[in-house]
């Protein structure tokens, strides 16, 4: 009964006008930017994120949270249509999307797609719903050590979910954390790397950089390479209901894509992407006529679109309960959480029930919404996709430009953008991901604060993240995953020594030089928080070479 | 720590190159550097001389200079895109974009 008045309550914030104005933009809008290549839904977030400060907080997460789903939504549609994936969620149903599409069955993959996101949807919101106070109930027992422990795992396991080597998202990782410590020490208030300018001491906010690293970086690559649009179909699609057959083909999938990807969407990184794939995977050994695969089987496309769409609402179960994003989009909706003052976490459903449930029921409207929109307008989608890139980035690099400006008028935000902006293309030149970057530099903030805060709870000693049975578990999770990522390493020398006798010593110092450098990155970073948070511990030779190193001019480690 | 994540970066670099065929021809690299001059200079004289006439320079200069579109289409995507971007950033959103000497 308790939740049927909460539902009443959350569809009463949704169906004030304005909000429901705002989550028909935001679902509008987030179709859009799934059906351009080149404007993820975290580049129109990044962009429409000072349209938050103006409306109140309900409404303006109401309709962030629009672009997101309706992204994944407007994504499948280019795929199926023109081989064109809007976003990286709907890489895979290129693949029998558009051979289905080529044999004629474009209205059945869309009717398909459109509704498999619908049920995956829905469910995914009751699950969400479900869970959500169960969960945050659970949460409240958990202090920093906890925290810490948490994303300190989550940091370790994003290494997996990357698609690059493990090296190069570890490389990401600690660049991330190195770039989410700028600015003034919670606790001493020190600068560090500021290099004097102002607006550091703030740090560097998530707008620009997240902007700089997913906005700018695409649109840099796509300057280059210069992605010409293909040849849209020309020949009428009919028939969008998707026939009894077609239904029959695809329940299973739907159903089991649903789930995998709800919770697939709770692990860190993971996410939508990750969810459409694995599901892909699934629907293909399921099935009994795996050979139909990458030929238009409805499968492949009922699954992976089932999937994303309940992954987008799995992601919103450890922002709503622990307050912790899971992947970059949510990133963006912690941000616009706290311009207004707001700690999302577990105090959320009972502090702001309004908030917590006008959001999920906002993700019900917005989701009949989306079915509605999308099949109608279809053809408007197809010819917008005609917009050749050269006129449309210029538009988009303006609102990026003006966006980062309006969040705190001053230009240095945008060099910051700028600056991430060549970071990011670089990155994708060289085949780094940019989001265990944007993932670390989120969390280092609040983790070093967790930090810090268990170990004056601790009175300085590090045992506490391990006397803690819930902390514990997360960090024996951590370091598994870290030691487990030297697995192949060792398979391959084992290899090599049963192979030949004569072990190369340049393999061995390979080998050493990967064991040795993530753990000693990770303890660098522990280690000097550790030694800054707790000052009696430093010893009178360390404060002399403290001081030295702060003679030289470099910010760390601070000085005590 | 340091010298192994660069040890590492230099390699993956020189690997990525072979692997792409080296980076993408001259020209269009260019491009890249041009439009990020166009937006530093941009960034850089955007508090003295105004949104309007910065936002003008820059999106004639991304689509003129970087891309060679026809002056037709030019004019008309940023009449389009001010027009636009005026709506949002200063009707709805109220918010105070540098005027410069030659604003309202």
């Amino acid at each position: 009964m308790e939740m049927l008045s909460n539902l009443i309550l959350g569809f009463s914030t949704v169906l004030q006008p304005t909000n429901l104005l705002f989550c028909f933009l935001g679902a509008l809008l987030g179709t859009l930017t799934g059906v351009l290549p080149g404007l993820g839904p975290v580049g129109a977030m990044c962009m429409l994120f000072p349209l938050t400060f103006k409306f109140p907080p309900v409404t303006g997460l109401i309709m962030l949270s629009g672009i997101y789903y309706g992204a994944m939504y407007g994504g499948s549609t280019t795929s199926i249509l023109v081989n064109v994936p809007g976003e990286a969620a709907s890489v895979v149903t290129t693949l029998d999307g558009y051979m289905m599409a080529k044999q004629g069955f474009a209205g059945p993959a869309l009717g398909i797609a459109a509704f498999g996101s619908f049920i995956a949807g829905t469910i995914g919101i009751l699950l969400l719903m479900g869970m959500a106070p169960f969960l945050s109930e659970f949460a409240l027992s958990f202090g920093p050590p906890e925290y810490f422990a948490v994303m300190f795992a989550a940091l370790t396991i994003i290494t997996y979910l990357a698609t690059g080597t493990m090296m190069k998202a570890w490389i990401m990782i600690l660049f991330g954390l190195i770039s989410g410590i700028v600015g003034q020490d919670i606790f001493t208030g020190e600068e560090r790397f500021t290099l004097g300018i102002p607006t550091l001491r703030d740090g560097l906010g998530i707008a620009p950089v997240v902007m700089g690293i997913f906005g700018l970086g695409e649109i840099f690559v796509n300057i280059e390479e210069k992605i010409g649009t293909k040849e849209a179909l020309t020949e009428k699609i009919k028939g969008i209901l998707p026939s009894l057959q077609h239904w029959k083909e695809s329940a299973g999938s739907i159903i089991r894509g649903t789930f995998l990807g709800f919770f697939l969407g709770f692990i860190p990184g993971g996410g939508a992407v990750i969810a459409s794939f694995a599901s892909y995977a699934v629907e293909k050994k399921l099935s009994k006529h795996p050979e139909r695969f990458g030929k238009g089987a409805i499968q492949g496309v009922a699954g992976p679109e089932s999937a994303n769409n309940a992954a987008t609402a799995g992601a919103f179960v450890p922002l709503l309960t622990l307050g912790l994003p899971s992947n970059v989009v949510m990133a963006i909706l912690v941000a616009a959480f706290l311009v207004h003052g707001i700690q999302p976490g577990p105090l959320l459903i009972s502090k702001y029930p309004e908030i917590f449930w006008g959001v999920i029921a906002s993700m019900y409207v917005g989701n009949i919404m989306l079915l509605i929109l999308n099949i109608p307008l279809i053809p408007m989608w197809v010819k917008v996709l005609k917009i050749p890139y050269s006129i449309l980035f210029p538009i988009i690099f303006l609102l990026c430009f003006l966006g980062v400006y309006s969040i705190n008028f001053d230009v240095v935000e945008i060099y910051i953008m700028l600056f991430f902006g060549v970071i990011g293309y670089v990155m994708r030149k060289c085949k780094f991901e940019g989001a265990p970057f944007a993932m670390a530099f989120i969390l280092s903030r609040m983790m070093e604060s967790a930090f810090k805060q268990s170990l004056k709870m601790s009175y300085g000693q590090l045992s506490i993240f391990f006397e803690r049975p819930i902390s514990a578990i997360f960090m024996i999770i951590a370091f598994l995953s870290i030691l487990s990522n030297f697995l192949p390493y060792f398979t391959r020398y084992l290899k090599k020594m049963k192979s030949n006798d004569s072990v190369s010593l340049i393999g061995m110092t390979g080998i050493a030089a990967r064991f040795l450098s993530v753990p000693s990155a990770l303890t660098i970073w522990v280690t000097s928080e550790f030694i800054s948070s707790s000052s009696r511990f430093v010893s009178p030779r360390k404060t002399r070479m403290r001081l030295a190193l702060c003679r030289t001019g470099f910010p760390w480690p601070p000085a005590v | 720590m340091l010298i192994l994540v660069l040890v590492n970066l230099k390699k993956t670099f020189l690997s990525s190159k072979k692997a792409d065929g080296g980076i993408s021809s001259y020209k269009n690299l260019m491009r890249v550097v041009s439009t990020l001059a166009v937006a530093i200079i941009t960034a850089v004289l955007f508090e003295n001389l105004g949104y309007f006439v910065m936002g003008v320079f820059f999106l004639i200069m991304l689509m003129k200079v970087v891309n060679n579109e026809k002056w037709v289409r030019t004019l008309m995507i940023t009449v389009f895109a001010m027009v636009m971007s005026y709506l949002i950033f200063i009707y709805i959103l109220d918010v105070q974009l540098p005027s410069g000497p030659f604003g309202k």
